[in-house]
């Protein structure tokens, strides 16, 4: 369980982030939505433990936690395989045990036979797929993923978020999912909230009962639909 | 840049600074012989001011390390002028640029010495054909800075030869210049100070030279405090404000200073 | 400019060689007027040179200037990576080393030279320590800005990921650091050359190019140290490209392919 209380965080002089409370149970998904700039990264960096709040707190229970960022800041003189081990360092595994995870979970990624390519001989699909490897080696108790998909086409973002709910199946864990796109917040999360404004709240929030596998894309729509408005309608009141 | 290039004061910097003059005293007081006692440096120093060694000889190094930098910095700049315009004058001075980067200065020093003899002209020399090449690789690279764009865009309209020259070449090359010529500076005292050390009658390096034969340290390094202030000065009024006005455009590698011998 | 620009690109090969021979030309025109005692005739320096290479002494001292290069080559780059690395993670100490490295900087070299011999007395030792000493401003200088234009992104992943210091270091910042670090070290390269060389002839060292030098200055033998410049001349080049294939073929393995 992750849970923020009346968080409030400044850089300088600009406030982030005012009074932001949420909570993330186990193995649930929680997606972030609203404009770049709003902090939703910031959110993520804190749940990480890698940002303090100035006023609140957060409060985690996690220990293993896997990180997904929108480009895969893969080490670039590290083939695949060692991008995967790199995070197993220092967790009292063997050199076979890590290589042993690291190439089951590339396998899974369909990365079989690339493990000892380098990230400049792999396609940006690719690299990313590295990167989810690398995130879920760990058994991550809580995933973080700052628009993991976006700036990638249209079929290889359907193509990674397929497998990323084929990893979820296989080893489910809590999840934050920061995203613009109100259709991914439906494929994947229990609950989506949105934050706005100067400085960010949480404006607005919403739950999609349905299980993930039973959402259909007649579903996705209506949801994603709605989140629309409810985006929209904040900008809303000074145009009419 | 970072935070440590302020201005403000910096504890550790004074911490640094009195690091080595500790580490001087103790060595000094431990190991009688090798090092002389800072105050006996002191002592040189105040010695060799008021005998007025100081000033003829700081003097003469200075004219002749200003002398060699002007011949120097202007052979630089028009070949390298010639050589950015002109690609076969690049390809001609090519070998001759390539010897210069790569020969040690002690051994042109040793056949400037059989071919002007000992003295003021052989250092001259020896700042002349060292500090040429520094000057000569900026106002290449300057020049290849231009913009091939801006270069087409004048084309395209048809601006006309002067303000070509005043408003593209002209900054871009003097900003050559002025980098060329800070470093060439700092290079030109080092060069004349070798020279003299080598092969010459008088200035700082022959002082620096006898204090060898004489075993006399603490003139040594009272010798190598003056050229410290020299330095600093050059830096100070020379090097560091030159990188301050290009890093308002674009970023110069610090490293291009340290390049010496 | 359009001509010149399609010029430009037909054009290097054959100007380089049509430079080197009107380089050699000159270098012969100078030789006649001012006689073999002043400059060596560009044919007197080759076989020279040739003969440095057949006389066993003339190799010993090459090989062991090499030799002595390379020791100072690998322990600059050492010290220079091991304090670039710790002055880029703590500014107070780039503070702390700044008095030191701007007199190293700023202090003739021949003069460090002398301060060797006062304080340490001649030797191989010596000529090294004092050869490191000079060229290590370059590369920790070139260390520090490498360490901290590490990618940010890539730190975080490191942090966000937990990952130990000890593999941070050996894993990410290393490697950073070595990368950006190359051009520096190729031209530490040349430098430590001709630091050494000077170190050589001024602490007047046994065996070595310096002594050779110093030799064939006491003989006049002009032809000879025209012969050890164009040596040098081309081991600077030697090492630059024996360098640059070992970088290419090993260190960037992970570079795109072309």
């Amino acid at each position: 369980m992750i849970e923020f209380n009346g968080v409030t965080k400044s850089f300088g002089k600009r406030t982030i982030l005012d009074s932001v409370s949420l909570k993330v149970e186990e193995k649930q998904i929680l997606a972030i939505l609203g404009p770049s700039g709003i902090g939703k990264t910031t959110v993520l960096r804190m749940a990480a433990g890698t940002v303090k709040p100035d006023a609140g707190q957060v409060r985690s229970d996690r220990q293993r936690i896997g990180f997904i960022f929108q480009e895969p800041r893969l080490l670039p003189w590290r083939t695949a395989l060692g991008n995967v081990t790199l995070v197993l360092q220092g967790r009292g595994l063997t050199r076979d045990e890590q290589v042993g995870r690291a190439g089951a979970i590339l396998k899974r990624l369909g990365l079989q036979g690339f493990e000892h390519y380098y990230p400049a001989h792999l396609s940006g699909g690719m690299r990313q797929r590295v990167a989810i490897a690398r995130a879920f080696v760990l058994d991550p108790d809580l995933a973080l993923l700052d628009e993991p998909f976006t700036g990638l086409d249209i079929g290889l973002k359907l193509s990674l978020q397929q497998m990323l709910l084929e990893l979820l199946a296989w080893h489910p864990c809590a999840m934050i999912y920061v995203t613009h796109e109100p259709q991914d917040a439906v494929l994947l999360a229990d609950r989506a909230i949105v934050l706005e404004g100067k400085p960010g709240k949480i404006m607005a929030s919403m739950d999609f009962d349905r299980p993930r596998g039973e959402r259909d894309q007649s579903y996705i729509q209506e949801q994603a639909a709605k989140l629309t408005a409810v985006l929209t309608a904040k900008k809303s009141p000074v145009g009419g | 840049m970072n935070a440590s290039t302020g201005s403000r004061i910096k504890p550790f910097y004074i911490l640094g600074v009195a690091c080595i003059l500790i580490a001087w005293e103790l060595v000094a007081v431990r190991m009688t012989g090798a090092l002389p006692r800072l105050r006996a440096v002191g002592e040189s120093l105040l010695l060799l001011a008021e005998t007025s060694e100081l000033g003829q000889q700081l003097a003469i190094s200075l004219h002749r390390s200003l002398t060699g930098l002007t011949i120097g910095a202007a052979l630089g700049f028009f070949t390298g002028a010639a050589a950015g315009f002109c690609k076969p004058v690049y390809y001609l001075l090519k070998p001759l640029i390539g010897i210069l980067l790569s020969s040690p200065a002690v051994v042109v020093v040793m056949l400037a010495m059989v071919w002007f003899g000992v003295g003021s002209s052989m250092a001259i020399f020896i700042t002349a054909l060292f500090t040429m090449p520094i000057m000569y690789v900026s106002v290449v690279e300057g020049m290849e800075l231009i913009d091939a764009d801006l270069l087409e865009m004048a084309a395209v309209y048809r601006l006309s030869r002067w303000t070509l020259w005043w408003s593209i070449y002209l900054p871009a090359l003097a900003t050559a210049i002025l980098t060329g010529f800070a470093f060439a500076a700092g290079t030109a005292f080092r060069k004349t100070v070798m020279a003299e050390l080598l092969g010459s009658n008088d200035g700082i390096g022959f002082a620096m030279a006898m204090t060898r034969f004489n075993l006399d340290a603490a003139r040594l390094f009272a010798w190598v405090a003056v050229c410290l202030v020299v330095a600093g000065v050059l830096e100070f009024v020379l090097v560091s404000p030159v990188a301050r006005y290009l890093q308002r455009w674009r970023t110069v590698s610090s490293d291009a200073g340290v390049v010496h011998e | 400019m359009n001509n010149w620009l399609k010029a430009k690109k037909a054009m290097p090969l054959v100007w380089m060689i049509t430079g080197t021979v009107a380089f050699t030309l000159a270098w012969q025109m100078m030789a006649r007027v001012y006689g073999p005692l002043l400059v060596a005739t560009p044919a007197e320096t080759l076989e020279s040179a040739v003969r440095l290479f057949t006389s066993p002494p003339a190799v010993a001292a090459f090989s062991r200037t090499l030799g002595r290069v390379l020791l100072a080559l690998g322990l600059q780059i050492m010290a220079g990576l091991a304090f670039g690395l710790l002055a880029g993670f703590y500014p107070w100490v780039e503070d702390l080393f700044k008095p030191a490295v701007s007199i190293l900087v700023a202090v003739p070299p021949v003069a460090l030279a002398l301060f060797v011999i006062f304080v340490f007395g001649g030797g191989e030792r010596q000529v090294v320590a004092a050869a490191v000493a000079l060229g290590f401003p370059l590369l920790y200088g070139g260390a520090v800005t490498a360490v901290r234009s590490v990618d940010r992104g890539l730190l975080e992943m490191l942090r966000v990921f937990r990952v130990p210091k000890a593999t941070q270091l050996l894993a990410a910042y290393v490697p950073a650091t070595l990368y950006s670090l190359l051009p520096s070290i190729l031209l530490a390269a040349g430098l430590t050359v001709r630091l050494l060389i000077m170190a050589e002839v001024i602490v007047g060292v046994d065996r070595g190019i310096g002594q050779a030098l110093s030799q064939a200055r006491v003989h006049m033998a002009t032809a000879e140290i025209f012969a050890w410049m164009l040596v040098m001349a081309a081991t600077v080049l030697l090492i630059e490209g024996v360098m640059l294939y070992l970088v290419k073929s090993h260190v960037l393995a992970w570079q795109a392919r072309r």
